[in-house]
């Protein structure tokens, strides 16, 4: 019963988060200063007959309220407008397309494998506080963690790709790959990703090395973890179901905020390993001053933060009993 | 919670509102036009550090004759409005150069001062737009030469801009590749259509990759404007004429220039023979027409479309290889407008269904290949979106035995860095661009590359608002060209990677337009310092920078007044004084006599 109050309130709370989204995304394009028009009628030669024509077009002649209707009319429909770089191309094809696959991809394997590699190791350095294995773990997770990360990534270029030539210079797949499986372009996939991959698995890591480490630590001041030292568990025990059962809590709100970077978090890694991801759209884009773009990438990261931000109070409301109001 | 709602709410209509307001602070002017100094800001383009650092250098310069210049360097997304809105006194960046002169007419014409047209300066003069008028009404071109010279003369007597230099272009190819034609805009650009049918591998490769930053932003030959696009568009695509090495028209599809009628209202293109379309069908004069009625009725946004819609007034095919056009008007450049643009299938591009409109989707190409149907030197053969697009010879393509390779592969790598690694790899044989500055050191020291070298299209300069005072004063303008030293402009500007451009059409870009004789202003601070002290600006507070001749005029009467009521003052004394004596000396004489 408390449960499902809990579910709806938090339901409703989303919604009305996602349509202060939809409105503010439609608004903040149009007062940034700068001539939205500028991408569509670049060529300073057209006539002023074309120029108006083409404004009618894209629909940026109408009144400001009109073209709020129009954009919620199709948002609607699905329709997120048509790009003014890449002529009469829909936004919703440029952004569901092969970049959203590579990013997520890419992304998704990084901050899942950092976030492991953290939490495991994380766990046991906090353990073996002080000791050799702690402090080098802890000088590691530093040393990565601020190191930026195009540098990082060109240096990997620069020696595993063309000195020692075991990684491809630039690229998701060969060009002129011919497959006769989904294996071999898989293989293909995952070695021009393996660049990109270990430079950003090595940026995240040190970041949820250190937050696990300190959760840990939080959690052995509790009075439980003496309760359970006092019972006789072993240390394995002790360790890994309850210091890490408790302290991965922050870790999910945590994740739920990794959700955005998830999407648009790793343009400078796309742009040094010329990965065909959504972080290099919305450099473009922004570039570009195209505004159609811009807007579908946000409203669609709106949605993702916002449904990630919903599980994530879901899972904590099941982890953790002591939630509910 | 019921309570909260009332506020809730309205904070959320605040927050609206807020965002509503700052649409006019977004929108307030960020220039005013001096008041005392000859003092402004400068704006650069804060992404080209060739802008950038020539604007500094120009600063310094200036600083030398009592101008100071705050440089500023400004985004894409602020310049251009501003540019647009003539929201600015001073600017300095880079315009670029097409295949023809025709930015003669586009910066200095009067119809051309207007927001997002050819020129950005306020520059009106009744006597050049006549000069320009005729010099596009006239077919000769050694007349409209002569025309143009004389254009080229007014303009730099009344700088409304002072032209600075032309970049450089360096071209990196691996060692192996040979065959490519250097020449002006560099060995890969639209105005060459030399090098990719020519060039082939001394190791035998077949295969010829170009890397680009980005992919092109349309396959429509008709909605191409950006390098990359264009590029694509004369692989797949063919034009009536072309350039050769030193920018002169050749015939290319055609068989000769045009020949036109004695009003020079009718120009006729003669077609070569047995041409095809990628997919076997005959190219006729039929297509070319249909090309240019296309560009008219679409309005189409590609290169040369303007020149097109602003001339073409109807057009026929007698027979299959004859392409009768009709202008409005005779157009110095109609062979160039005419001969360069894409032509188009008209048995594919006139079906609606297929090609609603001349920038169609991208994607296009996936559901329908028939859409990339061209006539150039290659076809069409795949694309895998954000990494490659491959074409593949055209065997039937009419210069027999062309091209030398297969396969042409235009590769999408983001960065300069990744580009240079992969050619001195292998990966890529070069680059659509010139090497960047920062590189080209190392571009030339390699053993794997090659880099060639010759004048890009990029015209630099340092423009001025001719309405905005103090520069609406000629002899300020012409102060400041005397004042730059273009030459170390180009050695701190563009590291020595340029050549200065003398004249306002350079004449190492355009051999045969430009003027022999231009009227120059050679490096000349004394004489720049000579002309403002003349012309009242001086420098009445010591602070190095000159006041405005306003304000040195009024200071100058204020000193006068000054100097003349000191002057009666002291005449007043004088009098009194003169007064003085006479009286006494009176009473001293009168005293004498009674004694």
């Amino acid at each position: 019963m408390v449960m499902r109050d809990y579910l709806l309130k938090r339901g409703a709370s989303a919604l009305v988060t996602l349509g202060l989204a939809v409105v503010l995304n439609f608004f903040l394009f149009r007062i940034m200063p700068g001539d939205p028009t500028r991408t569509v009628v670049g060529d300073f030669r057209v006539a002023p007959e074309a120029r108006k024509i083409l404004i009618h077009q894209f629909g940026l002649d109408q009144p400001l309220w009109v073209q709020f209707l129009l954009y919620l009319q199709n948002l609607l429909m699905g329709n997120l407008g048509v790009s003014f770089q890449y002529r009469g191309t829909a936004v919703a094809s440029i952004i569901f397309g092969r970049r959203l696959f590579n990013t997520f991809i890419l992304m998704g394997s990084s901050i899942a494998v950092a976030l492991i590699i953290g939490i495991v190791v994380g766990t046991i350095a906090a353990w073996k506080r002080e000791s050799k294995f702690d402090v080098f773990t802890v000088i590691f997770s530093l040393v990565t963690y601020s190191m930026p990360v195009f540098w990082l990534g060109m240096l990997i270029i620069l020696v595993f790709g063309y000195y020692l030539g075991s990684i491809p210079i630039a690229g998701t797949i060969s060009v002129g790959l011919t497959y006769s499986n989904i294996f071999e372009y898989a293989a293909d996939y995952l070695h021009h990703m393996t660049g990109p991959f270990v430079t950003l698995t090595l940026s995240f890591v040190g970041y949820y090395f250190i937050i696990m480490r300190d959760s840990i630590l939080d959690v052995f001041t509790e009075d439980y973890m003496l309760t359970a030292k006092a019972k006789g568990l072993s240390d394995r025990k002790i360790l890994f179901r309850h210091a890490m059962r408790n302290a991965t809590l922050p870790m999910v709100s945590l994740i739920a905020v990794e959700v955005t970077y998830l999407f648009g978090g790793a343009t400078m890694t796309e742009t040094v390993f010329s990965w065909y991801g959504i972080g290099r759209l919305i450099y473009e884009a922004v570039v570009m001053a195209d505004y159609p773009v811009l807007q579908g990438i946000f409203i669609v990261m709106a949605v993702l933060v916002i449904t990630a931000n919903f599980c994530a109070d879901i899972a904590y409301a099941f982890l953790d009993p002591r939630i509910r109001y | 919670m019921k309570k909260k709602t009332p506020i809730g709410v309205a904070l959320f209509a605040l927050l609206l509102l807020s965002t509503l307001l700052a649409i006019p602070l977004g929108r307030a002017a960020w220039y005013t036009p001096p008041k005392d100094k000859l003092k402004f800001p400068m704006m650069v383009l804060s992404w080209d550090d060739w802008s950038v650092h020539s604007g500094e250098a120009i600063a310094e310069q200036l600083k030398k004759v009592g101008i100071s210049i705050e440089v500023v360097p400004t985004d894409d997304s602020a310049m251009y409005p501003r540019l647009y809105d003539r929201d600015y006194g001073i600017e300095e960046m880079s315009y670029g150069y097409s295949a023809y002169p025709s930015h003669m007419f586009y910066r200095f014409h009067s119809s051309q001062d207007c927001a997002q047209c050819g020129q950005d300066w306020s520059f009106r003069n009744a006597t050049v737009d006549a000069v320009i008028d005729e010099m596009l009404k006239t077919t000769d071109k050694e007349k409209a030469r002569e025309l143009m010279w004389k254009v080229d003369q007014m303009a730099a007597e009344s700088v409304p801009y002072v032209p600075l230099f032309l970049a450089d272009e360096y071209h990196a190819f691996r060692k192996e590749w040979t065959g490519y034609t250097v020449m002006p805009a560099g060995p890969i650009s639209y105005l060459n259509t030399h090098t990719l049918p020519d060039i082939y591998s001394t190791a035998g490769k077949k295969d010829f990759v170009i890397a680009f930053n980005n992919e092109p932003e349309t396959f429509s030959p008709m909605a191409a404007t950006s390098g990359r696009a264009l590029l694509y568009s004369m692989s797949v695509y063919d034009t009536l004429l072309a350039y050769d090495e030193k920018l002169n028209l050749i015939p290319w599809m055609a068989t000769g220039l045009p020949e036109f009628s004695s009003d020079g209202k009718t120009m006729t293109f003669y077609l070569k023979p047995g041409l095809k379309w990628h997919d076997g069908q005959p190219l006729t004069a039929k297509d070319v027409i249909f090309t240019f009625q296309y560009t008219v009725a679409q309005s189409a946004t590609g290169q040369w479309a303007y020149d097109i819609i602003k001339s073409f007034d109807s057009g026929e095919a007698p027979d299959d290889l004859t392409a009768v056009i009709h202008l409005k008007e005779p157009y110095v450049w109609a062979s160039e407008a005419f001969g360069a643009q894409y032509i188009i299938p008209e048995h594919i591009w006139s079906q609606t269904s297929l090609i609603p409109k001349y920038d169609w989707d991208q994607t296009l190409v996936e559901s329908n290949p028939k859409v990339a149907v061209g006539s150039g030197p290659f076809m069409f053969s795949g694309w895998v979106p954000g990494e490659y697009i491959k074409l593949v010879k055209n065997p039937s393509w009419w210069t027999t035995g062309h091209p030398l390779i297969d396969t042409l592969i235009f590769r999408k790598i983001d960065t300069e860095s990744a580009r240079i690694l992969a050619m001195q790899k292998g990966e890529v044989d070069t680059e659509r661009y010139s090497v960047e500055p920062a590189f080209v050191e190392q571009a030339k020291a390699s053993s794997e590359l090659v880099v060639t070298h010759t004048v890009d299209q990029w015209d630099y300069i340092l423009a001025f608002n001719n309405k905005s005072p103090p520069f609406d004063d000629v002899w300020v303008r012409r102060a400041i060209a005397y004042a730059t030293d273009k030459d170390e402009i180009v050695k701190r500007g563009a590291l020595g990677y340029g050549t200065v451009t003398p004249s306002y059409c350079s004449g190492a870009f355009f051999p045969f337009w430009a003027n022999p004789n231009p009227l120059t202003y050679p490096y000349d601070p004394d004489k720049a310092n000579k002309i403002l002290d003349e012309q009242g600006y001086l420098d009445i507070d010591g602070d190095g920078i000159r006041e405005l001749k306003q304000v040195v005029a009024a200071y100058k009467e204020k000193q006068q007044e000054q100097q003349q009521a000191q002057m009666t003052q002291y005449l007043a004394f004088a009098a009194i004084a003169v007064i003085v004596i006479i009286v006494g000396l009176y009473l001293v004489y009168r005293r004498r006599k009674k004694a």
